[in-house]
């Protein structure tokens, strides 16, 4: 068995509730519902967290500002020494609680947006006047004095208008943008055939980004990373399973990834049963694929493979019903094929109406 | 090399937070999504972007500390604030 490194960063996943209906989102279709954490059961999970390494703590669901504890979860992690983020769709975000999670030392917030213009953005989010709501939000985060970033899903209906996207992110004068491909997992996966851009859409978007970064260098950091679909190599999905990176889902499972859960035939232990520290270190399932001796052929011999890490493994699982393969989206990996298909059939006769919208635990 | 003018005053952009790490004892810098494990003259730097302190007075603080580093010191405090500028992680005032 492989010694655990410690983790770095804890994704907080208060709620799966969301006031949106985004069909990109990467929450799982069907959550089981063993209901949310309490507030002191985060407030122990936090404090061992930091007990166990980890330096940063991002808030994040589903919705975290649906939880009337936001403020008091994000004073525990202050006080445990944890850099803070929230990330958030910034709806009911009113002044009183920027300002309180301002006062309760929040680093930063990482708002999310579905496109520069309103009409659109309220189309994909599936939620009227969406849009408006988060320019508040954004005026409300640059008041309260918190620093500001942004995000943005990036998929077929809106990645033409990156140019637009990034002018709108530099007005609002965020400090980071976040241009992230749809990943496809929940209900993202449901909706692979219609969100999936073309290869020359994913092409030029890479370009403008790349322009833009150049010229924002200092001002706006710009993130954009070619997706996985594409790239012909796997991302190094969280830097390695169970390495620096943990998730606490709203049941209180622990989890490598956000999205592990729906790993069929992996169990994960529960914050309500166990230490963090023992789930991080000795439970079955972060153990699964740490380190290298899990890998089967190509990646076994890989030069990359403590680089890529085999890919990631819900995708494997996803695509190919066992997660221990090779991940997909990498052209050496014998199912490549499965990724390829789906790469190909990519066309523009599709409408936002053909969308599966997320529906609200 | 404009921003890092002897006279401009670096701060820490607002995002960032400069500490030490309770468990290696090294200094780091944290980001939204990242964690910069600094080596001890970037801490020394870093520790007096401040919005207080000059370049200068950042350089001589640091010939203080370090009397045998030389002139090629002050080289490098420029080009590491340069860089870390560029990251967007200071700011001038």
């Amino acid at each position: 068995m492989d010694i655990a490194e410690r983790p770095y960063t804890l994704l907080a996943e208060l709620t799966y509730r969301c006031p949106l209906h985004c069909p990109y989102c990467s929450n799982p279709v069907r959550a089981a519902d063993k209901g949310e954490l309490g507030s002191e059961q985060w407030k122990r999970v936090i404090q061992e967290a930091a007990a166990l390494g980890v330096l940063q703590i991002g808030f994040s669901g589903g919705e975290p500002l649906q939880r009337k504890d936001l403020e008091a979860l994000v004073r525990v992690a202050r006080e445990s020494g944890l850099y803070t983020n929230l990330i958030t769709s910034g709806l009911r975000l009113n002044e009183t609680r920027a300002r309180q999670l301002a006062e309760s030392g929040l680093d930063n917030i990482q708002l999310s947006f579905q496109a520069a213009g309103g009409e659109l953005a309220d189309r994909i989010a599936g939620v009227r006047n969406a849009h408006h709501q988060k320019l508040r939000a954004a005026r409300l985060i640059r008041e309260s004095g918190v620093a500001l970033s942004l995000n943005v899903v990036l998929h077929r209906f809106n990645i033409d208008g990156l140019r637009q996207i990034i002018d709108f992110a530099e007005e609002l004068r965020a400090t980071r943008l976040e241009l992230a491909n749809t990943q496809y997992y929940g209900w993202a996966f449901q909706n692979r055939s219609l969100l999936i851009p073309t290869r020359g859409q994913t092409e030029v978007a890479a370009q403008i980004a790349l322009a833009a970064r150049r010229r924002l260098k200092g001002v706006m950091e710009i993130l954009y990373v070619l997706p996985d679909y594409f790239a012909g190599r796997p991302k190094p999905c969280m830097n390695g399973w169970g390495r620096r990176y943990l998730t606490v889902n709203p049941s209180g499972a622990v989890l490598p990834c956000p999205t592990a859960g729906e790993i069929p035939g992996l169990v994960f232990d529960n914050v309500r049963e166990r230490p963090l520290a023992w789930i991080w270190n000795a439970s079955e399932s972060f153990n699964r694929f740490r380190g290298t001796e899990w890998m089967p052929e190509p990646c076994r011999s890989c030069p990359q493979r403590e680089i890529d890490f085999g890919g990631c493994r819900c995708q494997a699982a996803l695509l190919t019903g066992d997660p221990g393969k090779t991940d997909p989206a990498c052209e050496l990996s014998p199912h490549h094929q499965l990724v390829c298909e789906v790469v190909d059939r990519g066309s523009d006769k599709f409408d936002l109406s053909d969308l599966l919208y997320r529906q609200n635990p | 090399m404009e921003l890092a003018a002897s006279n401009n005053r670096p701060c820490l952009a607002k995002r960032v937070r400069l500490q030490t790490d309770p468990i290696s004892g090294n200094p780091v810098l944290l980001l939204p999504e990242s964690v910069m494990v600094l080596n001890q003259t970037g801490y020394e730097i870093l520790r007096l972007c401040d919005g207080t302190h000059t370049v200068s007075q950042i350089i001589q603080d640091l010939e203080n500390q370090y009397p045998a580093a030389g002139p090629i010191l002050a080289r490098e405090i420029f080009q590491y604030l340069e860089a870390i500028s560029q990251k967007g992680l200071i700011e001038w005032t």
